[in-house]
């Protein structure tokens, strides 16, 4: 068991402890019942007694299943809500280590994945942790308080009982094991099937295109069958270990059945005791063969439990740990020292002694191929991580020793891709600035041009949007992205390409609402645009992690390197004339 | 459940062995107790000779084996019949989905809906395993095992029944009842709570840079709270029931204890057999033990079935085309394409993507059609490739109207390549066959060259053994594009689409490519649907697309003479920046 989970279960201890005592008392009260019941059964068919002899006993009888069942209510509820318990403490531990972790983090990793695991995942865990790990205690316990308890009351019987108990694991190991493999295995080819035939599915436009469809039914009865013999063979053997255990468990029950028969015939043993062995046996394998059952039900649940811990110990890579705040925010320089950046598992640096300022008031461009590393530049200015070597400092305060949260509430970040939440218009605006009056989320939403097709929805600011914003167009998305801007009104503005995904009127029309946000501000604007470039204070020309040109855009244009070839390269070689014309309209700007 | 049990019809001879087996394991064990029980009050009446225990003896071994024995061959058949069961479902979905795709189920939300599909279907093949056999077996076992208490005595069968009765449906069902006040409300919160989970990782950079990250860890915690509560309400009931369930298995065995003594004392009963009836008690309620996880699985078999039923039960879209291949003309190797005035629209009463289109493609013409996004230039290859039925207006295809040509026949008239082509999970070789099963290897790497793509698999050390991975994931965006432009290219039809075709590609790789394809189907109509407009010169003409309706349609240089769309668009895109082309360079 996965020592991590174990220590899970121990933090939840008044439960854990329920479970336990209810797996001694369970067993106590099992060989209470038997012995009741051989007795009561004893004195009448042997001492020929009447019922209202044995009356008081059957009373008693009665008292003990009672008891029972209400162990059995406690210990099941007790089990599940310790489950429920750890399960309710690792999504929220999740949760926490993801905000902290960071976008840089979280888009390492496959965000379907992610997903899962959060919610799936942590679901798997229920019948791990109710039904596997109280059955390990159950096993533990009862078995072996009914086999001191039958050693004491006959050794043969003990014997074989003790004999048989090192053979069942034994045997569960043994062939458990290859078997397991092989079942493990099949269950994999079988979703490996399921995702065959999600794919078939979702490629049926496709296929339907290509006039391939008609055929695809034969194929999925097809490779079924292929998958169903090659199933039934390794089941074949799988199912083989379970067997084993029912025969060793009804072969030892009839051994004894028979072991004491034999005895009871010379009168070598009472009827009593041996009715009473009788009863018990069964109950002495029973947790065995559970425990192999729930251990197939917890199966998912171990699976996800690795990738649960795993997650939580990510990097806090959006934390630094640090407490520092610095005064007048809007009058500091932000100051890049030889920053290096590495993303975990890469041999290549992302970027490479970056060194540059951003002065109080300056508007950045910063410019370069795919690859560049402007991305990454941004996510460190906005304090998703820290630079792997060199320094980034907020006038003398190194980010490493900044409060990264409070320093976030000074920048503004808009991205090519907005995330919309589930909510009204409303909710999704007032997450930029809590306590907005209704006149600044309206002026915020005038001032991004999205009041036209706010007005036309249905409930306006208070109409309901999807997971994800689904509904909305990408210029609409942007344009609300805009408005949380203006409402969250931050002295320092990121941008990475905000208009890339847009075509090129929608983008016309929103990048007058861009600048405007930008007047006044300290701003890092990733371009894809000559014109966007032209209309801010400096650029920064990036190439593979580095930092190539630096300067205002009219010198930088006139000066041979990467900016000046890259203004050259996109005139198109057969429309000679129009690219003349362009860069007329482009002077005169 | 009815059409879906039906599906195990060929197969019913295992079905029947299946549930034949499951009840032999459970009287098997009825019959271990019983038998081992008269075994030993037996001896205890010290009989003269061991020889009158040699029937009971025998019984004890015989059921102590053979119960192993069932229980396997059991769990043999009935997984055979759960595989075999899977693989009608299968068929059957697909059978049903096919026609449906894409007009009847929309590519916006076909993603998740096809993956429900794929586990519900996952869900209902469980049907028999889950559903159907454990209340078949546990009334066939129960009917065994009451005969033979009715053979000790029918006040016993009769007390048994009940307690069997009770144990087996009323204390599910009631549980079920109980649980289905407080299942809502849960659902419901793990609901909300899956949602904020969702945004935590989704919106996870928007959340940091508004600084919400506190607020919503407490929005989650407080979520998951709710959640916890709910849940443990839940557990109760499950407790209630497991106790309640044992508290009757062992009642049961209490009261046929005090009917058998009032039996033995009336002599109804002879006293050897009273352990006898005790134990046969006790190991009964393995028939029934099945019932109640069958009961919780019947809600999920139930909602697996209604979502799949509401997917599949669709009626498919009217195509009533009937015309092949030779009634289009094929001898002519290039057909015309005339559309006039079509409007067409996804759903009844919807906006209209396509709003009185009209424009003609001569023979062997190569055309684009160019706008800003949702103009509905994609839409317009759907529609000529009949994916879409049009509601008004004519396309004509060398003269034939499009609606009354076949479905089966439109792979052959026409190939396209649309704006999301699907790769299939396999290696890159049967994906390029599936555009013609019977390509050689010469014609497919022709394929890949024409689609700029040879030098790429040529560098693979698998080559076109490669895995493309699940949709394509071990290529990028535009990788997988082209490999649907070869793919098309050995579909080789006399009209070809391209949706996009160039996209992720450098300047100059584009242009080889809209040169190279543009020689190869020279003798072919195409319509070339771009956003990119710098290579237009090469088409014959150009067809501007702007809120589904034709704004523009001539040369590609008289319309950048022109004072609109086209040539604003065509100066904005001049603007931007060429990247690729300089990064090769530096």
């Amino acid at each position: 068991m996965n020592p991590r989970l174990l220590k899970e279960v121990r933090s939840v201890r008044t439960l854990l402890g329920l479970v336990v005592l209810q797996g001694v008392f369970s067993g106590l009260l099992i060989i209470g019942q038997a012995s009741l019941l051989a007795l009561i059964v004893s004195r009448v068919f042997i001492g020929h007694q009447s019922l209202s002899a044995v009356q008081h006993l059957l009373w008693i009888l009665l008292a003990v299943i009672a008891a029972r069942a209400v162990l059995t209510l406690l210990g099941e509820t007790g089990a599940l809500m310790l489950a429920t318990r750890i399960q309710a403490s690792l999504r929220t531990r999740l949760t926490e280590r993801l905000l902290n972790a960071g976008p840089l983090y979280v888009h390492s990793q496959k965000t379907g994945e992610l997903v899962n695991t959060l919610i799936q995942g942590v679901e798997d865990l229920e019948p791990y942790l109710a039904r596997y790990v109280p059955q390990i205690a159950i096993t533990a316990l009862v078995p072996t308080i009914i086999l001191v308890e039958a050693f004491s009351r006959d050794w043969i019987t003990g014997l074989i009982l003790l004999i048989t108990v090192p053979l069942i694991p034994f045997f569960m190991i043994l062939i458990g094991r290859q078997a397991e493999a092989a079942t493990k295995r099949q269950w994999q080819t079988l979703s490996r099937l399921s995702a065959h035939f999600l794919d078939v599915l979702q490629g049926l436009k496709s296929l339907k295109l290509l006039g391939q469809s008609a055929g695809q039914a034969r194929g999925i009865e097809r490779a079924s069958d292929e998958f169903r013999r090659a199933t039934m063979a390794s089941l074949r053997i799988a199912f083989v270990s379970a067997l084993v255990l029912e025969l060793l468990a009804s072969l030892s029950m009839a051994m004894v059945a028979v072991a004491i028969g034999l005895r009871v015939i010379p009168g070598l043993m009472p009827f009593e005791t041996a009715f009473f062995l009788l009863v018990l046996v069964p109950d002495f394998y029973l947790p065995w063969r559970m425990l192999g059952t729930r251990f197939h039900d917890g199966l998912n649940g171990m699976e996800a439990s690795k990738r649960i811990f795993e997650i939580l110990d990510a990097p806090a890579l959006a934390q630094s740990g640090g407490t520092g705040r610095v005064d007048h925010v809007e009058s500091q320089p932000i100051v890049l020292d030889r920053v290096d950046f590495q993303y975990s598992g890469r041999a290549e640096s992302a970027l490479r002694g970056v060194s540059a300022v951003v002065r109080p008031g300056e508007r950045v461009a910063v410019v370069g191929p795919s690859g560049a590393g402007k991305s990454t530049l941004l996510a460190l200015l906005m304090g998703f991580a820290q630079p792997t070597g060199g320094s980034l400092r907020l006038g003398s305060t190194p980010f490493a020793d900044m409060d990264l949260s409070w320093w976030r509430q000074h920048v503004m970040f808009l991205t090519q891709n907005p995330y919309i939440f589930s909510g009204t218009v409303q909710d999704n605006l007032l997450m930029a600035r809590p306590g907005a009056s209704e006149g600044e989320v309206q002026q915020a939403v005038e001032r991004a041009g999205a009041d036209a097709y706010i007005k036309a929805m249905p409930q306006g600011l208070f109409t309901q949007l999807g997971e994800g914003g689904s509904g909305l167009s990408g210029g609409q998305k942007q344009r609300l992205a805009l408005a949380r801007a203006y409402l969250k009104d931050a002295p320092i503005i990121l941008m990475d390409e905000p208009t890339a995904n847009l075509d090129p009127e929608t983008e016309a029309d929103l990048w007058n609402g861009l600048e405007q946000l930008l007047s006044g501000r300290t701003a890092v604007v990733v371009a894809h645009r000559l014109s966007t470039a032209r209309h801010l204070d400096s650029v920064w020309v990036m190439n593979r992690g580095v930092l190539e040109q630096v300067g205002k855009p009219r010198e930088l244009e006139l000066m041979p390197g990467l900016y000046r070839e890259l203004i050259r390269a996109y005139a198109p070689v057969q429309e000679e004339g129009l690219y003349a014309s362009l860069h007329r309209t482009a002077e005169t700007l | 459940m009815r059409h879906y049990t039906a599906l195990l019809k060929p197969y019913k001879w295992m079905v029947v062995l299946a549930l034949l087996m499951g009840t032999f394991t459970v009287a098997a064990n009825v019959g271990l107790m019983s038998t081992s029980a008269y075994l030993i009050a037996r001896a205890a009446q010290h009989p003269y000779t061991i020889l009158l225990l040699w029937v009971p003896i025998v019984g004890v071994r015989f059921f102590g084996t053979s119960r192993g024995v069932f229980r396997y061959s059991e769990r043999l058949v009935s997984h055979d019949v759960t595989f075999q069961l899977l693989k009608e479902l299968r068929v059957y979905v697909y059978r049903r989905i096919e026609p449906l795709i894409p007009s009847r189920l929309q590519e916006f939300h076909t993603g998740d809906l096809l993956s429900r599909v794929v586990g519900d279907v996952d869900t209902l093949q469980n049907l028999y395993l889950g559903l159907f056999s454990p209340p078949v077996i546990a009334l066939l076992a129960s009917l065994l095992i009451l005969g033979l208490m009715d053979y000790f005595g029918s006040s016993l069968a009769l007390a048994l029944a009940v307690f069997l009765l009770v144990t087996g449906i009323a204390v599910p069902a009631l549980t079920q009842w109980a649980a289905s006040g407080v299942t809502g409300p849960m659902v419901r919160a793990r609901g909300q709570l899956s949602t904020e989970l969702v945004e935590a990782i989704h919106g996870n950079t928007d959340l940091l840079v508004l600084g919400q990250e506190a607020g919503h860890l407490a929005k989650v915690s407080r979520l998951v709270q709710q959640w916890a509560q709910r849940r443990m309400r839940l557990h109760w009931i499950s407790g209630i029931s497991a106790g309640l369930m044992q508290a009757l298995n062992n009642g049961a065995m209490w009261v046929i204890l005090i009917l058998g003594i009032g039996l033995v004392a009336r002599h109804a009963l002879a006293p050897v057999l009273l352990p006898v009836v005790v134990l046969l008690a006790l190991a009964s309620f393995e028939a029934v033990n099945a019932l109640p996880p069958a009961f919780q699985f019947r809600g999920q078999i139930a909602a697996a079935r209604q979502r799949i039923d509401e997917i599949v039960d669709q009626s498919p879209p009217a195509f009533r085309g009937y015309l092949t291949m030779a009634d289009v003309d094929a001898s002519r190797r290039a057909p015309s394409v005339n559309w006039s005035e079509v409007r067409f629209r996804y759903e009844d009463r919807g906006p209209w993507v396509l709003d009185t289109v009209s424009f003609a493609v001569a023979p062997s013409q190569h055309i684009a059609v160019v706008g800003p996004s949702g103009a509905g230039k994609s839409t317009l290859g759907g529609v000529l490739s009949q994916l879409w039925p049009y509601q008004s207006g004519s396309i004509a295809i060398n003269g034939v109207e499009l609606s009354q040509i076949a479905l089966e026949a439109m792979p052959r008239l026409i190939a396209v390549v649309d704006q999301e082509p699907h790769l299939f999970d396999t290696s890159l070789r049967e994906n390029l066959l599936l555009g013609n099963p019977a390509a050689t290897l010469a014609e497919m790497h022709e394929a890949l060259r024409i689609a700029q793509l040879e030098a790429l698999v040529n560098d693979l050390p698998q080559g076109l053994e490669t895995p493309v991975g699940e949709h394509g994931v071990n290529f990028s965006g535009g990788e997988r594009k082209r490999l649907a432009v070869a793919r098309a290219v050995l579909q080789n039809a006399p009209l070809m689409v391209f949706d996009e075709a160039t996209e992720g590609l450098d300047a100059l790789t584009e242009r080889y490519l809209i040169r190279e394809l543009g020689l190869w189907a020279k003798d072919k109509t195409v319509i070339w649907i771009t956003h990119r407009l710098a290579n237009l010169d090469m088409m014959d003409k150009v067809v501007v697309l702007s809120a589904g309706r034709v704004v523009q349609d001539g040369p590609a240089l008289s319309l950048l003479g022109q004072d609109g769309l086209f040539r604003r668009m065509r100066e904005a895109e001049a603007q931007t920046f060429a990247w690729n082309v300089a990064a090769d360079a530096g």
